[in-house]
């Protein structure tokens, strides 16, 4: 090889040394800071997690005018928009969302959702996907017009629309244009969609539970620019806050129940219902009936040719939703709120009782009070719940819901804390996102996690032990420990998502609960929680504000925490693997003696010299006495008395110090613990001592900032253990509690328990009615 | 040229009912030499399977229970959920079933007994079709725990049929 050939080689070599060694040089620390993921604070969003000294957003204003088609199920409308823009930043064009398009035919997201057949599908499914394939939905764009009617330029992309102002749109500047426009309103029953109708056959009455029912202004913000990803069905909505006056005309003998608060009672209530609202306003106890459910029944009976328009306005809110139906039940109560009066509305029909009488209106007062306590003080004037089949959907002030007994008026457990469940969620969801915007098309998780965290605080605020689905550690466990490849970190976009409902509900909701029961504690989760909802309320929150806040105002440093549970899929596997236990060795010869003979009795014998012992009869030395000397029956265990007066020198030698700890007879114990789920947690230990007693310490994630795979830790006590339980009360969410225990315990399978347990052949039924059987015999006896 | 059938499906996404998915683990037990099986599946989702297919109205875990519901599960089951160990198709018994803590759940448990008598176990193929019939989005885990070993598998419509090795 020529010699520039050879220097170029080995200069080569050189370089990629240097590369390979700055490779592995790089921090791969589980408490690596997040700074390094997390944008870069601006004016905008402070580093701790604040809005920052020019914080914008934009905002829309609309006037609607919508009528509804009861027989053709067709929804008509005319808006003015006013779009103002506080950014500093010249627009040149605006984007409207055109959400109805997604049940166009051919949309992008039914194109783009993932299909397939199943050997035995049923028919309902086959039929449910001809419904889908039929149905003519998308908005029917009419006109599209600045105020004085001069059309303006306009592109449709699927459900996203451009419209181009006149003249560029300066920072402080505001634009306003009309849409005319129509859509066909689908049946929820037969193809799904979060708003719609429900048809009952045998009267040719329907319930009309309205939203996305208007073109509708897009966020634009200094994160995404334009936040105009395609409305493909999961990911929700990302929307600016704005002023509404919605006229909403129905046939005459329609109740409808709507964002914001009714502007002409007198128009389109009886006396009777006025003075029945007027009475519930100073009801603060229990619901009062404005619609009765005889009256409701009444009122189905025939169909009204003609019509009323309700007028609804509601202020600083971020999309409007609407229901109606000539079925409707209505009843109302006050809340307290900070001193300020709410109105909790809840609308059913007569299917849904006797369950929303008794229980809708009152979840609703007390999710305002539980979500108030924790977050902000909720400040607008209504939150109404909706009786919808087969749904949970949020609106600001108004929602749908489910929760239907049977038809003969019974209900299951599972009906009545379903609807209970799912009532406190919708509800909630007027904190996290209408007035704690954040961006749900790109993050579920900012919504619906901390949404279920409050609702699993709620709930147990209802009813002690209420059945929450989600929220205690241990019920992720399945999730996360789950195959890998079908799971994805929390901080994915909303689209990607696998397992929707565990990685953007349960495992943030989880998380959330972990940091406030174990991590920070109640005191320092909930100051630091509130914190972030009051500096967020009615503003547009990202993940790296919330991140931010949590630790600026808790002085905990949560990077390894939100690193591990939200950007990665590890899951919890701590174990113990070692126990070892020391004891200070005396010096005095006449104790540790024994010990060290005992502990060498005690260490397994080669089986040779088992064998031996029976199998030799008789060595030289035990039957020739000539043979023996002192070597041959020399024990080093015994004490001698000059043994005795070393030790006592010795002891004379000691420092005070010294003697303390020789005097103190501690136990030492090293544990041993190994990190093999990836998640690094708290080290939570139940310590049992030999006398029965036991002691639980905790120690901080922190531990394992050395290392974090594995690590152990000195515990010094008094007394003798017995056991150790690392993470005694299911705290940390660990997948395998098998290598949890010291000694080691296997803990019994749930398969296992449920066969010990059912070792009688009876289930629970029956064995109450043999109960109830023998005691009214017993009973009969004691007539006698 | 016959296009197969392009299925376009938009997953029904309710807020608050949202996702669908069951959860199998299926343990051996090396004391009894037995297969325990349990699974985890929404009530809701496993009434209307079995509505589906009997046209009468089903309830789990209520007054309104019938005796009859046991059997219906049963059913359903053996016949979306089977297992051949070794490529031998073995048939696995009732144990019993129970409503989980939360209300929304049941666990149901099978048992596969003397399943060590031609041997060892070398593979495990398992077929699950759960709920694949009434919903388009449904996905199937199911983890299998041979000793200290352990796999996990996911399961959806287009993708049923998966095999196991046991020992390596």
């Amino acid at each position: 090889m020529k010699r520039g050939h050879i220097l170029s080689l080995i200069s080569c070599m050189l370089l990629f040394s240097f590369f390979a060694s700055a490779q592995e040089n790089t921090n791969t620390s589980k408490f690596k800071q997040l700074s390094e993921i997390l944008p870069t604070p601006n004016v905008y969003r402070t580093a701790s997690g604040a809005p920052g000294h020019e914080y914008y957003q934009q905002k829309a204003d609309y006037v609607i005018n919508v009528q509804l088609d009861e027989k053709n199920h067709v929804i008509t409308g005319d808006e003015t928009i006013t779009y103002t823009n506080n950014s500093p930043d010249v627009l040149n064009y605006l984007w409207i969302q055109l959400d109805q398009n997604v049940r166009a035919k051919n949309s992008a997201s039914q194109l783009t959702s993932s299909g397939s057949m199943d050997d035995n599908m049923s028919f309902w499914s086959l039929k449910r996907m001809h419904d889908k394939m039929n149905f003519d939905g998308g908005f029917k764009l009419e006109l599209i017009t600045d105020v004085n009617g001069n059309d303006l330029p306009f592109t449709v992309n699927e459900t996203m629309m451009r419209i181009e102002p006149p003249k560029p749109l300066k920072k402080g500047q505001s634009f306003s244009f009309k849409i005319k426009y129509s859509y066909n309103i689908n049946d929820r029953m037969k193809i799904g969609g979060r708003s719609g109708y429900e048809y009952f056959e045998d009267e040719g009455n329907s319930i009309y539970t309205i939203a996305q029912f208007f073109p509708r202004m897009a966020v634009y913000n200094e994160v995404e620019g334009w936040q105009n990803k395609q409305f493909l069905g999961r990911g929700e909505f990302t929307l600016p806050f704005g002023d509404y006056k919605v006229n909403i005309t129905v046939p005459a003998d329609h109740i409808v129940s709507a964002t914001g608060e009714l502007k002409n009672a007198s128009s389109v209530l009886t006396k009777t219902q006025i003075k029945r609202w007027e009475k519930s306003k100073k009801n603060y106890k229990e619901p009062v009936i404005i619609v009765t459910q005889e009256e409701a029944a009444e009122n189905e009976k025939e169909k009204s040719e003609s019509l009323k328009t309700w007028r609804f306005e509601a202020k600083n809110v971020r999309d409007f939703g609407w229901a109606s139906s000539r079925k409707f039940i209505w009843d109302a109560m006050a809340v307290d709120i900070a001193g300020k009066r709410v109105m909790a509305y809840s609308y059913y029909p007569k299917e849904g009782n006797p369950l929303w009488e008794q229980y809708s209106t009152r979840a609703v007062a007390q999710t305002l009070k539980t979500y108030s306590k924790y977050t902000i003080d909720y400040i607008y004037p209504q939150a109404t719940s909706v009786h919808a089949k087969s749904i949970g959907m949020e609106y600001p002030m108004i929602c749908f819901n489910f929760g239907r007994p049977e038809k003969d008026g019974t209900y299951s457990k599972r009906t009545k804390y379903g609807m209970i469940g799912v009532i406190i969620h919708e509800v909630g969801h007027n904190f996290f996102p209408m007035i704690i915007n954040s961006d749900e098309r790109q993050w579920t998780w900012m919504d619906e996690g901390l949404n279920t965290f409050v609702q699993y605080l709620t709930e147990q605020e209802f009813e002690r032990n209420y059945p929450s689905r989600r929220g205690p550690a241990q019920n992720i466990v399945d999730y996360m420990k789950g195959d890998k490849s079908g799971i994805v970190p929390i901080m994915t976009n909303s689209e990607s998502i696998l397992q929707f409902g565990n990685n953007a509900y349960g495992k943030p909701a989880t998380a959330l609960n972990i940091l406030r029961e174990t991590i920070m504690g109640r005191e320092l989760f909930d100051y630091a929680f509130k914190t972030y909802s009051e500096r967020w309320a009615f503003k547009h929150p990202t993940p790296a504000d919330f991140f931010r806040t949590m630790e600026d105002a808790s002085a905990v440093d949560l990077d390894w925490f939100w690193r591990g549970w939200f950007y990665t899929t590890d899951h919890v596997d701590n174990s113990l693997d070692q126990v070892n236990w020391f004891k200070v060795n005396t010096g005095n010869p006449e104790i540790e003696n024994p010990i060290a003979k005992a502990q060498q009795e005690k260490n397994n014998t080669f089986i040779g010299d088992t064998r031996n012992q029976s199998l030799i009869p008789e060595t030289l030395d035990e039957s020739d006495p000539a043979s023996i000397d002192f070597y041959t029956t020399y024990d080093p265990f015994l004490t001698s008395i000059l043994d005795k007066e070393d030790y006592l020198n010795n002891i004379e030698n000691l420092g005070e110090a010294e003697l303390e700890i020789l005097n103190a007879d501690k136990n030492y114990y090293e544990l041993q613990f190994s990190n093999l789920g990836g998640l690094v947690m708290p080290v939570i230990l139940e310590f049992e001592y030999v006398d029965g007693t036991n002691e639980v310490v905790k120690i901080p994630a922190e531990l394992w900032k050395s290392n974090n795979e594995q690590v152990s830790k000195v515990f010094v006590f008094d007394k003798e253990l017995a056991r150790v339980t690392l993470d005694p009360f299911l705290e940390t969410a660990d997948v395998d509690r098998n290598n949890n225990y010291w000694p080691a315990r296997v803990e019994p399978t749930r398969f296992q328990l449920f066969k010990d347990r059912n070792r009688r052949q009876e289930n629970p039924m029956q064995r109450d009615r043999r109960a109830k059987e023998k005691s009214s015999s017993m009973d009969y006896k004691q007539d006698e | 040229m016959q296009h197969s059938l392009i299925v376009i499906i938009w997953s029904l996404f309710v807020s608050f009912h949202d996702f669908h998915v069951t959860h199998t683990t299926i343990y051996y037990n090396a004391d009894k030499e037995a297969l325990e099986i349990t699974v985890n599946a929404a009530i809701e989702d496993i009434e209307r399977a079995l509505e589906d297919q009997t046209a009468k109205k089903i309830s789990i875990g209520t007054n309104a229970e019938t005796e009859s519901v046991d059997q219906l599960i049963e059913a359903y089951f053996r016949q979306r959920l089977t297992l051949a160990p070794n490529n031998h198709l073995t048939h696995y018994q009732w144990v019993g079933k129970e409503v989980t803590q939360d209300l929304h759940n049941l666990y149901i448990y099978f048992e596969v007994l003397d399943c060590n008598q031609n041997g060892e176990i070398e593979s495990l193929l398992i077929e699950n079709s759960i709920f694949t019939d009434i919903l388009p989005d449904q996905s199937n885990i199911v983890l299998v725990e041979f000793g200290d070993k352990s796999h996990n598998l996911t399961f959806s419509r287009g993708y049923k049929r998966q095999n196991v090795p046991i020992l390596n």
